[in-house]
């Protein structure tokens, strides 16, 4: 047994053992991704325009096509996290045992101030681009921009909070490159992939590197 | 002033610097199994399984003991009376620090 130990220490290298290999990053990063595309299909005219016709129509494939992506979505995702928790445990995991993280691990106070600061932003955005008709496409775009500057913020309080520096980066890249994105003349569609780009681009190499460390010092253990 | 009753409230269950360690480890996670406990708490075998019997045998811990693949595989998490006792001794421990700063 250890001299001394400090009890946050032991509590909290728990607590960031599933972020540090960096396989949640490239999980959430897909799921952003096709959250994004999800978006963009049901604000696009073609979505609203397949959607409606279902409805008038009585066309029940193109409904159940529609509505079938989002329980696909939801089983991919979960689909994703068994894979990783199988590598993690034959893998990653196999000399340090295994743990069961906390199936959320954002705190209330933070997803609180996420939601506020996308309501501040949907606000403030809305009355600065509701000025003209040509203008909806802007004020639409703000939602989208919005939602990935509420994840920064989130990611940001749990790079504080949980102690993990590059997470704090991946905050200030995502809220800075969705606040961008209100003055990049997009359609709404577009502006839903835009989102999805940036955040599995973001975290697409945040993994990449948490994951190079760990197989590095998986290696070096090995050897 | 320095409030010395305080650590005599302490919970002896929890005080105990081995069963400390395993509460702190499991107080960041739902679940943890014996191997992950022995790499983070440094606590031997033998020490670990005394511990995680009487933690136990207190309601502070549930263990499930089952199979992955061939392998047996023991696993503990804290209970909601664990998950309290734990925050109530922090707590204490917290208050007698300020008190002794003060």
């Amino acid at each position: 047994m250890q001299e001394s130990f400090d009890l946050d220490s032991l509590t909290l290298n728990t607590r960031r053992l599933e972020f540090e290999d960096g396989l949640n990053d490239f999980q959430n990063g897909i799921i952003f991704l096709l959250l994004g595309v999800l978006c963009s299909l049901f604000m696009s005219s073609t979505g609203i325009e397949l959607f409606i016709r279902a409805i008038l129509f009585n066309e029940e494939i193109t409904m159940i096509a529609l509505l079938a992506l989002i329980p696909l979505f939801y089983l991919l995702t979960f689909g994703m996290r068994r894979r990783i928790r199988r590598y993690r445990r034959e893998v990653l995991w196999r000399h340090l045992g295994e743990i069961e993280p906390f199936k959320w691990q954002v705190d209330t106070r933070f997803t609180l101030a996420a939601i506020g600061v996308w309501l501040i932003i949907v606000i403030v955005g809305f009355i600065l681009f509701s000025g003209g008709p040509g203008n909806l496409d802007a004020g639409m775009r703000v939602i989208a921009a919005a939602g990935g500057a509420a994840t920064g913020v989130i990611y940001f309080l749990m790079g504080r909070s949980l102690a993990i520096e590059r997470y704090r980066w991946v905050g200030v890249l995502g809220v800075g490159l969705s606040i961008l994105l209100i003055f990049i003349p997009l359609r709404v569609s577009l502006s839903w992939i835009a989102f999805g780009i940036i955040w599995v681009a973001i975290l697409g190499v945040s993994g990449s590197m948490a994951l190079r460390s760990t197989l590095m010092r998986l290696r070096e253990h090995t050897v | 002033m320095s409030d010395y009753s305080i650590p005599t409230q302490f919970d002896r269950m929890i005080h105990n610097p081995g069963r400390l360690a395993i509460m702190a480890v499991l107080a960041g996670c739902e679940r943890a199994d014996f191997t992950y406990l022995e790499k983070a708490t440094a606590l031997n075998k033998g020490t670990l399984s005394k511990h995680l019997s009487a933690l136990e045998e207190s309601g502070y811990i549930e263990i499930t003991k089952r199979f992955k693949g061939k392998l047996p595989n023991t696993s503990a998490e804290l209970t909601s009376k664990g998950r309290k006792a734990f925050k109530h001794y922090r707590k204490q421990y917290q208050d007698f620090l300020n008190s002794v700063d003060a």
